[in-house]
């Protein structure tokens, strides 16, 4: 198969995949009991303030239709109209809100495959030793805690007691005069963008406590796979023939070992991406972080089943598209797959 | 690693252990300390309940517990002579035993119905458990854990993994003749007091006492995560065998909805379900089953795939077997081993899953005590930097979940052997 064929069967596999999910989505709101209008007012209501709001959402079609309705409106790019009062289009909802969640995102990831990669080499190299069981412990510890526990840690210590970081939010409301124009929505590198200094350092130390979090708990799979595929690397002929050279040993391990390491760490980096969604939603609930996990949470204590609706479909369609453009990725580094 | 196999008893092998100390791995000695540490806290545990519960209950469940598994270790010693005397096969011994421990609880269970029915239900799962508890702890400490003992330190990590989460259950089980105050009640104390001596771990900004709130929150954290691991289990292993082995459109079909639930944010997808369904137990273990049936399928799958092609199964199919036979004889057993370790995992995951829906405002309603819930709590009072009503809760979440994470870890590599690293 040549890549371009692989690309071209990836692509199409791709929209069933999409179809189904959102299929699953449509699915789980409208087939347990108690359809969204009701649930929506949760108390006694007017019936017909019920049927006036179940005609505006469409919720009183036959349920075949109103799948219909909805494939038809995703195809357009459409997620309806927020369920509370100001019927805020979900999209534009999400549009505004999805720079902090992926800013969150960028920098946790890039804390866990840093620190995780860092400690599996650690670990790998000093095979056996006392180092390496606290690492894998580590590793082991970290998958068993939940985010919002360590974040609240983490925010007692570094927040309230130490005063070094801010508890929560994106800025400091002192320094809100300083915030930075909205170019992509990303503080930090709006902050550059418009050359304001000071803005970035603000923005970045809101960042820290809420990436560190999220990090630490997903680098426990990156440490335990760099472990594992660097035990194996080192142990091949030609890193003991660069030993054998007598190149130093950092070049043997970062350009000969680690280099082949790395593929099934990248595609890990993919397989994440989910886990790493589910825990921003609730890092972001933990640091008052107003992204689309805390949209989320403050759309199902608001009732307002359209908006969640519409998160879950973004959240699922863009999981699909990373592990498109991961595999896609790895199609271009490994010519194996592609066999 | 050294030899593992010569050791009995962890008192026993601490005289062995001493000679070449060099040998042990720190793997080793990390499980070794964990193992008897917790053995330790039980026994410790047992005593406490023992002298200082509210009732005469307290005394009657450490007894009854002490006399099962007592009555269990000297079956277990008694079958151990015979079978080494060639009087019974190995099989029949284990089946003594087993069948001993069930009279034995049996009889409690019956004496608990007659004697106070009112507590009945409560003392019985708090004696059975914690007769198993003491019985495997005693089989520790004077023979070695007879099945995980030749497995060396992943042997080790997989006992005190298993140790932790059922000690934590017997806590919660016995929780109510232990606790010094009633969880729920308010204003036992004063509002948010440090850990001191009347209040070990300090009070709620309701004035809860949080050590009695720590004892009993396990519970519904225990129950939804049995739940969802029920039926997780029993949907994603027959699912995956059935489309895998007869393979074509049903295996395609299956693969494809399971890798679509799988590839969707775990606790989004939870939390969606959830906030249909509304809170309870149920529905929490619903939701959460949802979200883990396809790793179960995906483990089971790729299993089943593998034994397919293995060449005593085609023996089987040549020598004209049914496919019955064929799916529960002769793949069934061996994928279960790893359907097990999945099932560890998964209990991992359940309690962190039900902990985040709590965190998220979809738990039970307010003044159910549940360690999740009294973390989420307890971080409204974040700023006063009362740490104690975060800390403590939050520890307990984590240690069930290392419980199972290290069971997990343990079992993996003891019963699902792969080549030595």
């Amino acid at each position: 198969m040549t890549l371009r064929s692989y690309v071209v069967s990836r692509l199409l596999l791709t929209i069933p995949m999409i179809m189904l999910l959102v299929t699953l989505v449509f699915i789980i709101l409208r087939i347990v009991p108690g359809d969204p209008a009701s649930l929506h007012f949760e108390k006694h209501v007017d019936p017909v303030v019920l049927a006036a709001f179940r005609h505006e959402f469409g919720l009183d079609l036959p349920i075949w239709e109103q799948y219909v309705n909805y494939l038809a409106s995703l195809f357009r790019l459409d997620l309806g109209v927020s369920m509370g009062s100001s019927r805020t289009p979900i999209v534009y909802a999400i549009v505004t809100r999805f720079p902090a969640t992926l800013e969150l995102a960028i920098y946790s990831m890039l804390f866990a495959v840093l620190f995780g990669i860092a400690l599996g080499i650690k670990s790998s190299k000093k095979y056996g030793s006392a180092t390496d069981t606290s690492i894998r412990l580590f590793g082991i510890i970290t998958y068993a805690i939940p985010v919002f526990f360590l974040g609240s840690v983490l925010q007692i210590i570094f927040a309230v007691w130490l005063h070094w970081v801010p508890s929560g939010g994106r800025f400091e409301n002192a320094f809100l005069a300083y915030q930075p124009p909205t170019i992509t929505g990303l503080y930090t590198i709006d902050s550059l963008l418009t050359g304001n200094l000071f803005a970035f350092v603000v923005s970045l130390k809101c960042l820290i406590l809420p990436s560190v979090t999220l990090g630490t708990v997903l680098c426990g799979i990156f440490v335990r796979l760099t472990r594992t595929n660097m035990l194996e690397t080192l142990r091949m002929d030609f890193v003991v023939a660069a030993e054998a050279r007598g190149l130093p040993e950092n070049v043997v391990t970062m350009s000969y070992a680690f280099k082949n390491a790395f593929l099934p760490i990248l595609t890990m980096i993919g397989l994440q991406f989910a886990a790493l969604l589910a825990g921003a939603v609730l890092t972001e609930t933990t640091f008052n972080w107003q992204g689309l996990g805390t949209f989320l949470v403050d759309s199902i204590n608001s009732r307002d089943y359209t908006a969640v609706q519409g998160i879950v479909v973004f959240f699922g369609v863009l999981v699909t598209l990373v592990s498109l453009v991961v595999d896609l990725f790895y199609a271009y580094l490994d010519p194996r797959i592609r066999l | 690693m050294s030899s593992d196999t010569s050791i009995h008893g962890i008192f026993l092998s601490l005289k062995s252990v001493s000679g070449d100390l060099q040998s042990r791995s720190f793997r080793w000695w990390v499980g070794f300390f964990i193992v008897t540490g917790l053995s330790l806290s039980v026994i410790v545990g047992l005593l406490i309940v023992a002298l200082s519960s509210n009732s005469e209950l307290g005394l009657q469940a450490v007894v009854g517990t002490v006399v099962i598994a007592s009555v269990f270790q000297v079956a277990y010693k008694l079958q151990k002579r015979s079978v080494a005397a060639g009087r019974l096969k190995r099989m029949e011994g284990r089946t003594i035993c087993a069948a001993v421990f069930l009279v034995t609880s049996a009889e409690v269970v019956l004496w608990a119905l007659s004697a106070i029915p009112t507590v009945a239900r409560a003392f019985s799962v708090a004696v059975i458990l914690g007769g198993f508890l003491v019985a495997v702890i005693m089989l520790l400490i004077l023979e070695g854990y007879p099945i995980l003992k030749v497995r060396g330190s992943a042997g080790y990590i997989a006992e005190a993994g298993l140790l932790i989460v059922f000690s934590m259950a017997y806590m919660t089980v016995i929780s109510s003749w232990i606790s010094p105050f009633l969880a729920t009640k308010i204003n036992v104390g004063p509002i948010l007091s440090p850990p001191s001596l009347a209040y070990p771990l300090g009070t709620t900004s309701l004035g809860q006492d949080l050590l009695s709130r720590v004892l009993t929150g396990g519970s519904i954290m225990l129950q939804v995560a049995i739940l969802s691991v029920i039926v997780c289990f029993s949907i994603g292993v027959p699912l995956a065998l059935a489309a895998s082995y007869r393979g074509g459109v049903a295996d395609r079909a299956a693969s494809l909805v399971m890798d679509s639930i799988y590839a969707f944010p775990g606790l989004v997808l939870a939390i969606a379900i959830s906030a249909m369904l509304g809170p309870g137990v149920i529905n929490m273990a619903l939701s959460i089953a949802v979200v883990y049936i396809p790793s179960y399928f995906r483990v089971v799958r790729s299993q089943v795939l593998t034994i397919k092609e293995l060449p005593y199964v085609e023996a089987a199919v040549a020598m004209g077997a049914r496919s019955r036979d064929i799916v529960f004889r002769y793949i069934l057993p061996n994928l279960l081993p790893s359907a097990v370790v999945v099932m560890t995992i998964n209990f991992a995951d359940a309690i962190l899953t039900e902990a985040g829906l709590t965190f998220v405002g979809l738990g039970l309603p307010v003044n159910v005590p549940d360690w999740g819930w009294d973390l989420t709590f307890g971080r409204t009072q974040l700023i006063t930097g009362a740490w104690w009503v975060i800390a403590f809760p939050g520890l307990m979440i984590v240690l069930l979940a290392l419980g199972f994470t290290l069971a997990g870890e343990g079992l993996n590599e003891v019963l699902t052997p792969k080549l030595k690293e």
